[in-house]
């Protein structure tokens, strides 16, 4: 329901009242056939194990929600906003949540018209905040066909088997107590326009809380769980974002035109659940990505030296470094700052649009180096191998200076005398993490606007445009592409093992428009 | 006016009440005994040797490790994270959880033949956990929500829970009168005599296992073995894997997808090949220097099979177990028969012809040019390591701390970092998962135990 009502000449108001109800449902079996008994017939009867899973996900959510708007003589902007939703995928006691919101907008534009250059200004200020339900079935716990594990190097064996069918209890405990996820969003921002719009800047701060977020967090295996969902605490993003728009030249066969983006920020734990001390999102061998508190999401955290008290490292009496008993924080994935420069030139129908990709920071571990290193393959191993008057940088158990030579692949030791060997299979996680900044770029295209001298009324508008993508990357990083995640789409971040290298395109095209 | 009467009657209709919508319809929320104890049993026997085993097979040498993962092992680089995922699914949140349910339920049901089966399981759980790490989890375990960071009990009392649950296991299959198959017990099929005469076969194994800190440990094993333990190879616990991929032995699996990790152990190929033992081309198969573990389609390779029966406790294990109860009380002659036996049923249980193996029983196994107490029990533990590879790695390592046999040295290049002496480990770290999720008690039973790095003793095998 809608309505809209201009008071008088000043006032504007306006309205919106509406209800929202959502149902999904996602069914899906999955039937798989494991060693054929006889080869080359594909067929599911033919093979030694069946395996299947069978999953419903049914979830629903029911919603009212009302806005109200005032303008100001089209100056002043206020709007005043709220949703009401109940989930089902919450405990009943606790499955409805409330969220408002408040924003104001402001057109300074006649108010700063004594600054003959500023053609448009605007500020922008809101509150909003959002609240979110959970996955489904996290309240119950269930019983699922066994799988018999425990052994990160084999595979499980999967019941039915042995001619009967077994079931065990899942090790994620249902939680009864779940609360809504809470998101608090902050936000403060100008829009300026200057010399009749010729240079135009956006920049804006936000902050956003989210509280009680819903996270499978770790229990003691000696509870007889692995996990349980819970509303583990707070994680606080922050960020500026500045987007600037310059039109050099504006003329009818002339035309160029900068847009540069930029945008910075941090995302930062500052509270966990009670009890809580952090939570393990992956592991792999000697590296995790973890939630701690007072540090950025996703630390990475693996195998490192040992340090003493005054942060050197510690040599053994071998002359090798020692590792530290504990992993620790090696690294953050998240980047510093990106940017983005976009530069389009035209002249009567020719164009050329280039676009910079800029990002500061954010490390990754790269495993693939710690693999080849590990096999001799890498170029740092061939370079290496033959040294035999190393002596590593530190203090030894006692606190001297270390003097101990060594050699970093002598013959003699066999194969555990090798560097790349001492630290097992992968090597040491801290000596794998790099940084991944990069400059890159990622478009370039040369269009041409034309139309065919047809007499006809209606001629084709003609487009033909050649285009490379991610032409040029520069990056200290020694692996591949740095835009690359192990993980995929996930809240894991920074992982290389093995990843695709990143690939340029080119092509070409041409559009033709009736 | 119509379109608000509307929309309050939709609103109050859909509001909050969502029945059973997040409860999913394919799973279970409740389980019982006869569908969770195939898989207590599964999980409790491929504990035995999946990575604990393959971790501890090599540091007591019967596997040395020569890439990937396994090198790391050889190299005594045995960090937080190596058990973790074992002691996770293994053990805790596996198989001992799956025992401990079945417990709870059986009690309130009154099937007490599947209590009983459990209990011997949590039993056979908790003395691996316990050879690995000490001090461990036990009173408080397993009470989830209302406990989640249980304390770690002493090792002295982790011994007395396993004795306490394998007399009540004894006592709850003794009193069942039922006969009929248990289709669920992948083991016995239900067989309660059988289950019964196991648990004396257990009791008797970690009685001796306190060889150090109790001086009548070989009068007890003795007393309970004669009392009910089993005494054929028919009658042996034996768990049946199949040969697929799915249903595979965890040992033989491994070899297969990742052939070449894992060879046979120096020190064993040389004891072997010295008293040309027949039993070396059954381990492994010659390779110019080493012998490798794995070659497809050689069945001579017993333990590498996809179908080997590996056994919750075997025959030969008793038998040793009984010949070193009788030497310890100083019954020499007996000592030499067990012994025998003890190897005899070995070479039984890989299907081995008895024209090769009677002729070295005749000529190796015996005493007779042995007269000390120290000398006797050296060469009889050095066999019975033999006896233990593939099958119980952990025993050999329990025996190795209590007796210092066989005599093993440690690889020439160790790491120190988790093992400053440089000795044959004694013990594992803590798994991460237990400093990240129990940090205080994990903290406490560290510091009690004056450190979890590998050569600090544990209490069963400290000197005094």
């Amino acid at each position: 329901l809608n309505w809209d009502k201009q008071l008088n000449e000043n006032w504007s108001i306006g309205g919106t009242i509406g209800h929202n109800y959502n149902q999904s449902t996602l069914r899906s079996e999955e039937t798989t056939g494991n060693e054929l008994q006889q080869a080359g017939v594909f067929n599911l009867s033919n093979v030694f194990h069946l395996s299947l899973e069978e999953a419903v996900f049914q979830k629903k959510i029911a919603g009212v929600f009302a806005d109200l708007h005032w303008a100001y003589r089209k100056r002043l902007f206020l709007n005043l906003s709220g949703r009401h939703d109940w989930s089902s995928t919450l405990p009943q006691r606790n499955n409805a949540f409330f969220y408002p919101g408040i924003h104001l907008g402001w057109d300074m534009t006649s108010l700063l018209k004594i600054v003959p250059a500023l053609s448009y200004s605007k500020l922008r200020l809101s509150y909003s905040s959002t609240g979110n339900d959970a996955s489904t079935y996290l309240t119950d716990t269930y019983f699922n066909p066994a799988i018999i594990d425990g052994d990160d190097l084999l595979p499980g064996l999967s019941f039915p088997a042995f001619g009967i069918t077994a079931f065990e209890r899942s090790t994620t405990l249902g939680n009864n107590n779940l609360r809504p996820e809470r998101a608090h969003n902050f936000e403060v921002g100008t829009e300026l326009k200057w010399w009749d719009n010729r240079l135009s800047i956006d920049l804006s701060w936000y902050k956003a809380i989210v509280q009680d977020q819903i996270i499978n967090a770790q229990l003691s295996a000696a509870s007889g769980f692995l996990r349980s969902p819970i509303n583990a605490g707070t994680i606080e993003n922050s960020g500026w974002e500045l987007q600037l728009k310059t039109n050099w030249i504006r003329k009818k066969d002339w035309y160029w035109e900068t847009l540069i983006n930029f945008t910075q920020f941090e995302s930062i734990v500052t509270a966990l659940a009670p009890g809580v001390p952090n939570i393990i999102l992956g592991s792999y061998t000697s590296l995790s990505s973890m939630i701690i508190e007072g540090q950025p999401y996703g630390v990475l955290v693996g195998t490192s030296v040992k340090r003493s008290e005054t942060g050197e490292r510690v040599i053994d009496e071998d002359g090798f470094p020692l590792l530290n008993d504990q992993q620790t924080i090696i690294g953050d994935p998240n980047p510093d700052w990106l940017m983005s420069i976009q530069n389009v030139w035209r002249y009567k129908g020719f164009s050329i649009n280039m676009l910079w990709d800029i990002r500061k920071g954010g490390d990754i571990w790269n495993g693939t180096r710690g693999v080849l290193s590990y096999l001799g393959l890498s170029e740092e191993s061939g370079l290496l191998r033959d040294a035999t008057n190393i002596v590593f940088e530190g203090v030894t158990q006692t606190g001297e200076p270390n003097t101990k030579t060594v050699s970093l692949a002598d013959p003699e030791a066999g194969m555990s005398g090798i560097y790349w060997r001492r630290y097992g299979f992968l090597g040491l996680a801290e000596d794998h993490i790099e940084d991944a900044s990069w400059l890159r770029l990622r478009e370039l295209s040369f269009s041409y606007h034309f139309t065919l001298p047809w007499q006809h009324q209606r001629s084709p508008q003609m487009l033909l445009a050649l285009q490379a993508h991610n032409l040029l990357l520069f990056t200290p990083y020694s692996g591949i592409d740095p835009e690359t995640n192990l993980r995929g789409d996930s809240n894991i971040i920074g992982w290389d093992y093995f990843n695709m290298p990143g690939v340029k395109g080119y092509s070409l095209r041409l559009q033709v428009d009736f | 006016m119509k379109k608000i009467l509307t929309l309050l009657l939709i609103t109050s209709l859909s509001a909050c009440r969502f029945g059973d919508t997040n409860i999913d319809p394919v799973s279970l929320t409740t389980s019982s005994v006869e569908e969770l104890l195939p898989s207590a049993i599964s999980q409790s026997i491929r504990n035995i040797n999946s990575i604990g085993g393959r971790v501890t097979g090599i540091i007591i040498q019967h596997y040395e490790g020569v890439d990937a993962q396994p090198q790391a092992y050889d190299q005594y680089l045995i960090d937080e994270r190596t058990l973790d995922v074992f002691w996770k699914s293994g053990l805790y949140a596996g198989a001992m959880k799956d025992c401990r349910l079945i417990i709870e339920q059986a009690a309130q049901s009154g099937q007490y033949r599947y209590s009983g089966i459990a209990k011997i399981l949590l039993a056979h759980n908790l003395g691996m956990a316990t050879a690995y790490w000490g001090d461990i989890p036990c009173s408080e375990a397993f009470r989830a929500p209302s406990i989640t960071q249980p304390v770690y009990d002493s090792q002295e009392y982790i011994y007395h829970q396993i004795q306490d649950l394998l007399i009540s296991a004894i006592a709850e299959l003794e009193s069942e009168e039922a006969t009929e198959d248990l289709s669920a017990d992948l083991i016995f099929g239900g067989y309660a005599q059988r289950w019964i005469a196991t648990a004396h076969a257990m009791r008797a194994r970690y009685y001796l296992h306190l060889s150090k800190r109790n001086t009548a440990a070989a009068e007890l094993a003795l007393a309970i073995l004669q009392e009910g333990a089993f005494k054929e190879l028919s009658e042996q616990p034996d768990f049946y894997y199949e040969d697929n991929r799915n249903e595979a032995n965890p040992f033989a699996l491994f070899q297969v997808e990742r052939p070449g990790q894992m060879m046979l152990g120096r020190y064993l190929v040389n004891l072997m090949e010295t008293t040309a033992d027949p039993r070396l081309p059954r381990l492994g198969i010659k390779k110019g220097d080493s012998y490798e573990l794995y070659q497809s389609d050689n069945e001579d390779l017993y333990w590498s099979q996809n179908d080997t029966a590996i056994p919750l406790i075997s025959l030969t294990e008793i038998q040793f177990i009984e010949a070193e109860a009788l030497l310890r009380l100083g019954r020499k002659d007996e000592a030499e028969l067990s012994f025998k036996k003890a190897v005899d049923s070995h070479f039984k249980q890989m299907a081995m012809d008895t024209n090769e193996t009677e002729g070295f029983i005749a000529s190796y196994i015996h005493f007779d040019d042995i007269h000390l107490f120290e000398e006797q029990l050296e060469k009889l533990i050095t066999q019975k390591y033999i006896a233990l590879f593939g099958q119980a790695s952990h025993e050999a390592w329990n025996d190795y701390r209590r007796t210092n046999y066989p005599r093993l040295m440690p690889p020439d290049a160790v790491n120190s970092s988790f093992n400053p002496s440089l000795i044959i480990p004694r013990r594992y770290l803590y798994p991460l998962s237990e400093r990240s999720t129990n940090a205080i008690q994990y903290e406490l039973a560290i510091q009690r135990q004056d450190g979890h790095f590998m050569d600090v003793d544990t209490w069963a095998f400290k000197d005094d």
